[in-house]
């Protein structure tokens, strides 16, 4: 865990990211949720209306069969 | 195709699940968003407590916000699966009754977050559940969200502090 604020002067990816959650930060929820909710088709997934599944291990399961790797829902490529 | 999920959906959800009375938070990348996470998502996750009385109400929940479940589809939801995925209502709904990496729902609620009225899980369970799923998708983003809960925390606790 880094709770040192120093690291990010030290790491330019974490200062970078700092810098993005500061800005978040400075804005309303309402824009947060507007601009972070997206929609694009996802293959195979969003065919069907409903999906259910009696434990999450299914579901994990009938990922890795049923959805292009690319999607990134299996758990390798 | 169904809507995009935006902040009237999010008040939505909030007050019908609040007029029935359902025990849900909000988890995954939606949760993170709440908190203030910059980052994308498609859908939002909800952890739902699995008890009979709570599985009863999201269903009289799920109807007033415009989710059309048929009889078969309402009576698993009521018997208790694991994982539902809706795509047949106003917004695109992922409902998640054991979530992996979180023990149970009392203890997630112990820990969980409000941010304008939303209960949200703290950043902590919703890293151990991307953790705990191990997705290629959840992999990528882990650094950057264990990121963003270090910075959270920090400031919590300057704001606290002032």
């Amino acid at each position: 865990m880094n709770d040192n604020p120093q690291s990010a002067i030290r790491n330019p990816q974490l200062a970078e990211w700092e810098a993005e959650f500061a800005a978040a930060a400075r804005r309303p929820l309402a824009v947060r949720i507007h601009y972070s909710f997206i929609r694009t088709y996802k293959p195979v997934l969003d065919d069907a209306e409903y999906r259910s599944f009696e434990t999450m291990a299914e579901y994990r399961e009938w990922c890795e069969k049923n959805l292009p790797p690319w999607l990134g829902y299996g758990r390798s490529l | 195709m169904a809507a995009r999920f935006d902040y009237p959906q999010a008040q939505e959800i909030r007050e019908a699940f609040a007029r029935h009375g359902v025990r849900y938070l909000f988890l995954g990348k939606s949760g993170a968003i709440l908190l203030g996470f910059p980052d994308t998502t498609q859908d939002a996750d909800l952890f739902i407590e699995k008890t009979a009385a709570n599985r009863a109400v999201l269903i009289e929940a799920l109807a007033d916000l415009g989710f059309t479940l048929t009889p078969e589809q309402a009576a698993e939801v009521r018997r208790g699966k694991d994982f539902v995925q809706l795509k047949n209502g106003p917004f695109d709904l992922d409902l998640i009754f054991a979530p992996d990496g979180i023990e149970t729902f009392a203890e997630a609620w112990e820990r969980h977050v409000e941010v304008e009225g939303f209960p949200v899980c703290h950043p902590d369970d919703i890293i151990a559940s991307k953790e705990a799923a191990n997705r290629v998708k959840d992999r990528e983003s882990l650094p950057r969200l264990k990121a963003f809960r270090d910075y959270w925390r920090r400031e919590r606790r300057r704001r606290s502090g002032e």
